[in-house]
């Protein structure tokens, strides 16, 4: 009973002080908050970058052919159109703001309307090929779209489409869940590892290291302060996500334990990583070094299961995938894999204590050089 | 052969003047199979010791021993007497053990492991050759060290006596040595930090660590606190090894590192607070014990001040009433006056000086020889990870100093070198028309210097001082401390 009270006061101590150090450094509090949430928006905005091609539509024709026409271009997911006069849709693509011009000539309606031939221009800024060609896919299929509305009786060969959720997810509320998780891990490594590494920078490790606390006291410590100092960024990227970006969550309960686990595997990591690596600059790059790749690794874009076996099983190695699989769940109710919530989140339990016990152990088991 | 031959006359007799447990232990050793046998190391260990015929030299260990200079004479006398030391020196006495009190008796020892032993005019069946070896080893693995004068090797049997002497009258944990040293190696890849150190620290006491830069005296520090593992070798801290009771000891060890190790962001309030806790002092007593430790460093009034906000000598002085807050029995300071300004640095001597009145042994690692004169009743000098020297201050200055003789001469001298061909002149040095010569004493050198330089040039001055540390530092490790 003494040593627990022992323990627990070690834990508290070590709790209360880094909390204590990392409120007098005002410029890494602010750092906390600010870059989670930075990266939450940038990636966010960088997906909307890279998805819709900005496309003029330069409309001669105003008829019902004509409106339908660009309605189909507008529901194609391929571009963000705006409309624009000849002369202002010609200074757009000079200017490089755009990627294509389509221009529905004067008599596209009596054309289409008396089924002659019509040419629908498509000026493109092939500059990019992923935009170039997502414009080549995009007009043609639009136009079947079209055909396939306006003239219901001519396109026989039309899909029949059976959806497994009942509505559809689009891709930026898909990914910025999955960013999300990268802004935890981000966020939790930075606010662990930081004052870990920080330890050793400053030679205040050797307090630690020569009291008789247990190393498992002082990391739990360490870490429960981590984990206090990661919560107002937490909040501030989930309600980024929420009421910003407007990704509602299906189950709340799940957020808010998903994201706690998440972030104690995190802090754990930070924490274990800032202290073998003892250079706060070296763990800053090492933290943003392995966030990305482990990002785009672990299905952030996309479910892991469409993509090659190698890729899947490498990509369940790491926590990061389940993390995004259980958010997936809790804000979309998707299941990325057969292992059921339940194992998901077992596995992750067990990544926690696993890192947390080893933690303890490379500090316990620290040593100065010289 | 006569009773005055054999080693076990003279342990009896030695015993008799030193009550030494050390003694009583090489007897045990040599004596117990019921036959007597000479020690006759190379090295010579104590019968050499106690065999220089030398006036100089009997008064040091007459010092070294804290008995009268008449009574070490008197056996000195009576070893020549019986022609042992010559019939030693000259190997002619074929029952023979040899007892190597060195480092180089040890790696000697440990050579023999591998080779049969003459006992006895017999050859010793393996298994006792092998026991009897091993307790030699374990013997001199404790009282050895590599020195390469008698004086040092005579501290460390001192010290040894001690702790025999105290545990023989009873084991209370009180005489228990405070630091345990035995045979500590330590090595970076290819480069041995720390080889095969062996010395002691007696609990009380005020012990100073010394060596230049990458002496490995940082090293022996980090293992001894448990921040860095011991290649091979041993550490004992009040009884406890540090690799199996490092909790133990760290709970009876109080640091002050030579970076602090303060968190500076925080209150002196919060820092020794933090260390309140990680020491497990009472909630009670927590708060009475921060304000006096406050009080006795004077920082009670900056209590609630960030550490960055103080000087060096207040960072100092509070990592030092942070070591003491959880009261331990033995506290290390690295460096404890590294940049700090000189009233400061007098506050922090004066704190020390006043935890060995608490019963405290202190272990000091300094670069400042006067501080290390001024506060610590012992030195040990290590360099290249080897122990050179362990004595005390004044008998450092005797032992390896000898006398310096100061000369101010009329006109600059051309006999230096008639000086340096003086038997007991060891240094001769002339900057213009001042001589400093370096003696290995003063009895008779000194009337020759006068002669000689005064037949060549008047003598405006003369003074003859004992050496400073640093120049028994030079001389022993053939750099400057501060190096």
């Amino acid at each position: 009973m003494q040593h627990m009270i022992y323990h627990l006061r070690v834990i508290w101590a070590c709790m209360n002080k880094e909390i204590k150090s990392a409120l007098t450094e005002r410029m890494g509090t602010i750092m906390g908050v600010f870059l989670p949430v930075n990266f939450l928006i940038l990636l966010s905005l960088f997906a909307l970058g890279g998805g819709l091609a900005p496309t003029a539509v330069v409309m001669q024709e105003t008829g019902p052919y004509a409106r339908q026409l660009y309605d189909a271009m507008a529901h194609a997911h391929s571009f963000r159109l705006q409309m624009a006069s000849t002369k202002e849709a010609r200074d757009l693509i000079q200017a490089g703001r755009i990627v294509a011009v389509v221009t529905i000539p004067a008599d596209f309606d009596t054309r289409v309307q008396k089924n002659q031939p019509v040419q629908v221009n498509v000026d493109v800024n092939n500059l990019n090929t992923d935009f170039t060609n997502d414009i080549r896919r995009a007009v043609p299929l639009s136009i079947t779209t079209f055909y396939g509305k306006a003239f219901p009786n001519l396109v026989t060969i039309t899909p029949r489409e059976h959806d497994f959720y009942a509505h559809d997810t689009d891709f930026i509320p898909y990914l910025t869940v999955s960013i999300l998780v990268v802004a935890l891990m981000i966020s939790a490594l930075l606010q662990a590892g930081i004052p870990a590494a920080r330890e050793w920078e400053r030679a205040t490790i050797k307090e630690l290291l020569l009291s008789p606390a247990s190393g498992l006291s002082i990391a739990i410590g360490k870490m429960l302060g981590a984990l206090v100092m990661a919560f107002v960024p937490v909040v501030v990227v989930l309600a980024t996500l929420i009421l910003l970006i407007g990704v509602w969550p299906m189950y709340w309960g799940e957020v808010i334990g998903f994201t706690l686990l998440t972030m104690v595997i995190f802090i754990a990591y930070g924490t274990l990583l800032g202290t073998l690596v003892k250079q706060r600059m070296a763990f800053t790059a090492l933290a943003f070094a392995t966030s990305l790749p482990l990002f785009f690794l672990s299905g952030a874009l996309g479910p892991i299961s469409f993509n090659v076996p190698l890729i899947q099983i490498v990509a369940q190695l790491f926590p990061v995938y389940y993390a995004i699989v259980l958010e997936q769940h809790a804000f979309h109710g998707f299941d990325l894999n057969t292992y059921g919530v339940g194992t998901n989140v077992m596995i992750l339990c067990a990544y926690a204590v696993g890192v947390i016990v080893l933690a303890a152990l490379v500090l316990r088991r620290s040593t100065v050089a010289s | 052969m006569q009773p005055s031959d054999t080693i076990g006359y003279w342990l009896s007799y030695a015993q008799r003047y030193y009550a030494s447990a050390f003694f009583e232990v090489l007897r045990a050793h040599c004596i117990e199979r019921g036959k007597a046998y000479v020690i006759t190391p190379p090295q010579w260990g104590v019968i050499a010791l106690l065999s220089h015929d030398d006036g100089q030299t009997i008064s040091t260990l007459a010092l070294q021993l804290g008995v009268d200079a008449p009574a070490v004479t008197n056996i000195v006398k009576r070893i020549e007497q019986s022609g042992l030391v010559q019939r030693i020196r000259d190997r002619e006495d074929q029952r023979v053990v040899k007892v190597f009190l060195t480092s180089e008796g040890q790696d000697i020892i440990r050579s023999l492991d591998q080779v049969v032993t003459a006992f006895n005019e017999q050859v010793l069946p393996g298994d006792q050759q092998q026991g009897f070896l091993k307790q030699l080893h374990h013997l001199i693995a404790r009282v050895s060290t590599v020195t390469p004068g008698a004086g040092d090797r005579f501290g460390l049997l001192k010290d040894y006596m001690q702790q025999e002497v105290s545990q023989s009258t009873k084991s209370s944990p009180r005489m228990t040595p405070a630091i345990e040293i035995i045979d500590l190696c330590k090595t970076f890849g290819s480069l041995r930090a720390v080889d095969h150190l062996s010395l002691s620290v007696q609990q009380g006491e005020i012990f100073g660590l010394l060596g230049p830069n990458g002496s490995g005296k940082t090293t022996t520090i980090n293992m001894l606190s448990g921040l860095s593992v011991p290649t091979s070798g041993e550490v004992r801290v009040m009884g406890y090894n540090v690799r199996r009771h490092a909790r133990e000891v760290r709970q009876l060890l109080g640091a002050v590192p030579q970076e602090t190790a303060l968190y500076e962001e925080l209150s002196a309030w919060a820092n020794l607070d933090f260390h309140a806790d990680l020491f497990g002092i009472p909630p009670k007593e927590k708060k009475k014990r921060i304000t006096t430790i406050l009080t006795l460093v004077q920082l009670l009034d900056r209590k609630d001040s960030p550490v960055r906000t103080f000087s060096g000598g207040m960072k100092r002085r509070l990592a030092l009433g942070r070591a003491l807050l959880h009261d331990p029995q033995l506290i290390y300071l690295d460096e404890p006056t590294l940049g700090v300004d000189v009233q400061a640095r007098r506050a922090i001597w004066d704190y020390i000086l006043s935890l060995r009145d608490q019963g405290k042994t202190v272990l000091i690692t300094t670069n400042y020889l006067e501080e290390a004169q001024a506060l610590c009743e012992r030195l040990a000098i290590i360099d290249h990870g080897t122990l050179v020297a362990l004595d005390t201050p004044e008998h450092l200055k005797q032992t390896y100093g000898g006398s310096v003789v100061e000369v101010e001469t009329a006109k600059p001298t051309v006999v230096l070198e008639m000086l340096r061909a003086l038997a007991g002149v060891k240094e001769v040095k002339q900057e213009g028309t001042h001589l400093t010569i370096v003696t290995e004493g003063i009895n008779n050198v000194v009337p020759q210097i006068i002669n000689i330089v005064s037949h060549e040039s008047e003598l405006d001055d003369l003074a003859v001082r004992e050496p400073t540390l640093d120049e028994i530092f030079l001389h022993l490790t053939g750099t400057a401390l501060r190096d």
